[in-house]
């Protein structure tokens, strides 16, 4: 394991090349911060991965966790080296997060939290200029932070150098990543393709998961007689699959229009079908078949008030978001 | 955290799969482009339907039982009790694999522990001194930003993540529900019928 001490004999060391290559004030600022990389050494080892946040104007930093599980295993691999600026490295690093804008969203564990609260009055005056706490050698691990002036904050991991090159090079394949991810989103949100940009994007998505979601809530009050009998039928996969297709063709019959969010969607995906006519064509297919009438009349007047209820609300929801945006 | 000790196992076979010839990096990246092609198809498969559908119906059983009455079945209570069952198969038909998942799994143990220990503590948000009396104003965040947020709200156990790994985890959350509701039409249909 790690000691204190070597790490900062270590990052000693590393400092005394650097001074020579770069200029001043950032050298300063690097002996400051090694003053505290002693405390968060061993015992708060994290490590972060490549992260990108695109902001529009605030500098919130976002980390994420599976980050810190990815870490574990690459700093047991790490151990024998003794390249120890990764642990110091980052609690610097993690500090420098807490400066950025009002939305402080890190989860850290208490020691580095107390060093990054030690470390914030410290760097308040050195904030906008650009930082890098390590040297560009390749081989010790360092981390560096560095403030793009269009904001995507890019966090480079141990083994990586920090010159501009590589790291707007990180840059690009962060957003790269980034539109990637957007493209499948966009295949699996159904009207998503011709809505370019991602404000429209992620106002669908939101709406996509929020609709599904209440969809499973409304499900149980769908199914008025519950199983406790009929476990042979059920078992049967074949009678499964029987069923979601009669849907298919039952809903693109029923031309329900329970409010214009709805028909908007219908209008631009045609093709796929909705699922919030899945459940319109599962309840009304409970009143065609007229078995039990009254005793299910109940159950449906109170399904279909919360249908009116929940489909208004993406109506609000939409509305709401719309608002946010013009303002 | 728990999050971070259930998702070791995770990280541990895919990283020895190819760990020998690429670089951490590269693992990141191939691994969670491949995990994202592949999770469309993955939840579209009809097995994985019929699989659920089984467990749902189990699942919902049990559930049914453990209600005080029958009146509850189409109170609010219930049938939240019956979605949390619906989300926990569909969590544990995920294998712990994604973050939205694990975290279903473990938020009902959260739940049983705060009851336990009747933990009511407020997050209390720090903006500014805390003595001076002028309201501190809040900092909007981009629009952008907003829905970020939002996003990560909605799916659970990704409020605080970054970018790339949230569009991820809702990749992969919008397909299990997709699955979710398709099983559970089917399952109504069937009941109704």
């Amino acid at each position: 394991m790690l000691h204190c001490t070597d790490l900062s004999v270590l990052e000693r060391q590393q400092a005394r090349i650097k001074w020579q290559q770069e200029p001043f004030h950032q050298q300063q600022r690097y002996f400051d911060e090694n003053e505290f990389s002693g405390f968060s050494g061993p015992s708060q080892a994290q490590q972060f991965q490549g992260l990108v946040n695109r902001d529009m104007g605030i500098n919130g930093l976002v980390k994420a966790d599976p980050g810190l599980d990815n870490g574990w295993a690459d700093f047991g691999q790490f151990d024998g080296e003794g390249s120890g600026l990764g642990p110091g490295g980052f609690g610097l690093g993690s500090g420098f997060e807490m400066n950025y804008g009002s939305s402080r969203t890190i989860s850290c564990p208490s020691a580095v939290a107390e060093v990054t609260a030690a470390e914030t009055k410290q760097r308040e005056s050195a904030l906008p200029e650009k930082m890098s706490s390590c040297n560009t050698s390749k081989d010790n691990s360092k981390v560096s932070e560095v403030q793009k002036p269009d904001y995507i904050h890019v966090r480079a991991r141990r083994g990586q150098a920090t010159d501009s090159h590589s790291l707007a090079e990180r840059v690009c394949k962060e957003r790269e990543k980034i539109s990637e991810r957007m493209k499948y989103l966009q295949d699996l949100v159904p009207g998503c393709n011709k809505i370019t940009g991602k404000a429209g994007m992620l106002d669908e998505i939101i709406n996509y998961v929020q609709s599904l979601q209440r969809q499973v809530e409304v499900f149980p009050a769908c199914t008025s007689n519950f199983p406790m009998g009929a476990s042979s039928e059920i078992t049967n996969p074949a009678y499964l699959q029987f069923n979601p297709l009669q849907q298919v063709v039952s809903c693109s019959g029923l031309e329900i229009g329970i409010s214009p969010d709805m028909a908007i969607r219908r209008t631009i995906s045609a093709p796929i079908p909705i699922p919030e006519t899945f459940l319109d064509s599962s309840c009304f297919d409970q009143i065609q078949s007229s078995s039990a009438w009254d005793g299910n009349l109940q159950n449906l007047y109170n399904m279909e008030f919360l249908q009116g209820r929940s489909t208004s609300f993406p109506a609000q929801q939409f509305s709401g978001i719309r608002t946010k945006k013009s303002c | 955290m728990a999050s971070s000790s259930i998702s070791n196992p995770e990280a541990g076979p895919n990283r020895l799969r190819e760990s020998k010839s690429k670089n951490r990096r590269g693992i990141g990246i191939d691994n969670r482009i491949e995990d994202v092609k592949i999770a469309k198809t993955k939840w579209n498969t009809e097995a994985e339907q019929q699989i659920y559908s089984l467990k749902l119906m189990e699942a919902l059983r049990m559930t049914r039982e453990n209600l005080p009455s029958p009146a509850e079945e189409v109170s609010p209570a219930g049938r939240s009790a019956v979605r949390r069952t619906a989300d926990r198969i569909l969590a544990a038909a995920a294998r712990g694999r994604t973050r939205w998942s694990r975290s279903i799994l473990t938020s009902r143990l959260q739940m049983k522990l705060d009851s336990n220990r009747h933990k009511k503590h407020k997050r209390l948000k720090v903006t500014g001194d805390i003595r001076s009396k002028k309201p501190v104003a809040r900092k909007r965040l981009p629009a952008v930003q907003q829905k970020v947020r939002f996003l990560g709200r909605l799916v659970p156990g990704c409020r605080e993540l970054s970018l790339p790994k949230l569009l991820e985890e809702a990749t992969d959350y919008i397909a299990a529900l997709e699955m979710q509701v398709r099983a559970m039409t089917a399952v109504a249909g069937v009941l109704n019928s």
